[in-house]
């Protein structure tokens, strides 16, 4: 066999990437985001001038090395294959990270992961790193719920003040249907302002679910209309244990009583809601909408059930 | 004063004029091109209309955002344009994979916010 070298070792971790980041997005972005990562670190590590990325690459290889880079010290490319992968890994939250150094791990092969040991890169330490992560992110993510819960209680709706108008400043005001706008007039009778009522109640929506000013359009209002469907109390039991643990196909069968077709069929209707999401070929995880569906519903059903 | 052109793709129409309304609102330097997909943003762009921003959104039909933000990065002319991502996509690994080509990642709904942040951000108002 012949030896793994330098180049090898960074071409197989591109390539890794490249796989990866294809299957999530497209072939030529793909390309995109390795050509970005190459040239944010290139400053950091000189050596990488003997790495190309060819953008424009048509269907054949889209990778050049120059056998220069053989001559470098081994460890030095252990840095930068960590640093590839912590770059995708920094943002990646929840499990993402950790499934993301797996796939390396996968599309590498044995020969290359050792080899990457060697020069100090142990892709099995970076997952465990990542997991931990995970848990801690979760950990945070539940005390945060709980320190809201016990600070506001019972939201009362009318604390809320829209815009800070009061009898104060403004002596009357007239709707003009025709542009859809409230005309408001201070004491001397002056135009003081004009509300566009429909923007100010979607922004006062937007502050009651604590997403800020959120813009609606047309669009966003069916698609937001479309996600308040419903969700069983399985598959809300099944959101989470996801959230809380991996499970297999077994473990989540014996825990909720269904059976395996049931369990496909309550995946793919939380699929569809967009609150679950592939996380590899055959694993998937919450989504930011899921997390937020149990968070928000946890204490309700909790109540409902006992 | 020149003023900014803004360039928004996004195949809903309604997107596209919600996100000119904002941005309308906001300042009078803005001129806002909206295009309904990714090939006509690349034929405007090879045409030399060439914008100081662009909004992209990445699930759309034909050609995707991606695709469209690849094929912008390759090219020397307008690989310098801040691109933005603003889309319905919020799974972590297209936000990640997002963020690294593109200079911001925005999900829909947007933050009006976050939206004029970055405005001010990339064209320096």
């Amino acid at each position: 066999m012949s030896e793994t070298n330098n180049s090898d070792l960074i071409r197989v971790t591109l390539k890794a990437l490249y796989t990866t980041a294809s299957r999530r997005t497209t072939q030529n972005f793909a390309i995109a985001v390795i050509d970005s990562i190459i040239r944010t670190i290139k400053d950091k590590y000189d050596f990488l001038k003997y790495v190309q990325i060819q953008t424009d690459y048509g269907s054949g290889e889209f990778i050049e090395i120059d056998p220069e880079i053989n001559k470098i010290h081994p460890a030095k490319i252990g840095k930068v294959v960590e640093a590839i992968v912590q770059i995708v890994c920094l943002d990646l939250k929840e499990k993402a990270g950790h499934y993301f150094i797996k796939e390396v791990k996968i599309n590498s092969g044995e020969e290359i992961i050792s080899k990457l040991r060697e020069c100090g890169v142990d892709l099995d330490l970076l997952m465990l790193q990542q997991q931990y992560l995970y848990r801690r992110q979760n950990r945070e993510k539940t005390n945060n719920v709980d320190d809201n819960e016990n600070i506001t209680g019972n939201k009362s709706l009318d604390n809320i003040s829209l815009l800070g108008y009061t009898e104060e400043n403004i002596s009357s005001w007239h709707y003009d249907s025709s542009n859809k706008v409230c005309i408001i007039y201070d004491k001397d009778g002056k135009e003081f302002d004009r509300l566009n009522l429909d923007t100010i109640i979607r922004g006062y929506v937007g502050t009651l679910t604590k997403e800020g000013n959120i813009i609606f359009s047309d669009d966003n209002v069916k698609k937001e209309k479309s996600k308040q469907i419903e969700i069983s109390k399985k598959e809300f039991e099944l959101l989470k244990i996801l959230y809380a643990r991996d499970v297999d196909i077994k473990t989540a069968t014996d825990i909720l009583k269904v059976t395996e077709k049931e369990l496909n069929y309550m995946v793919h209707r939380l699929l569809a809601l967009e609150m679950l999401q592939y996380i590899s070929s055959d694993e998937v995880a919450l989504t930011d909408s899921g997390i937020n569906h149990l968070e928000q519903n946890k204490k309700n059903i909790t109540n409902k059930v006992q | 004063m020149m003023k900014k052109k803004i360039m928004i793709v996004d195949d809903e129409p309604d997107q596209i004029y919600t996100i000119k309304l904002v941005l309308e609102n906001y300042s009078d330097n803005f001129e806002v091109i909206g295009v309904v997909s990714g090939e006509q943003c690349l034929e405007l762009l090879k045409n030399n209309e060439i914008p100081d921003l662009i909004f992209l959104d990445i699930m759309m039909p034909e050609m995707n955002g991606w695709d469209v933000a690849a094929e912008i990065k390759k090219n020397s002319n307008w690989n310098k344009i801040p691109l933005i991502f603003l889309t319905a996509k919020t799974d972590p690994f297209s936000k990640t994979l997002g963020g690294i080509v593109s200079h911001e990642y925005i999900t829909k709904p947007f933050d009006k916010k976050k939206l004029l942040d970055c405005i001010d951000k990339y064209l320096n108002k």
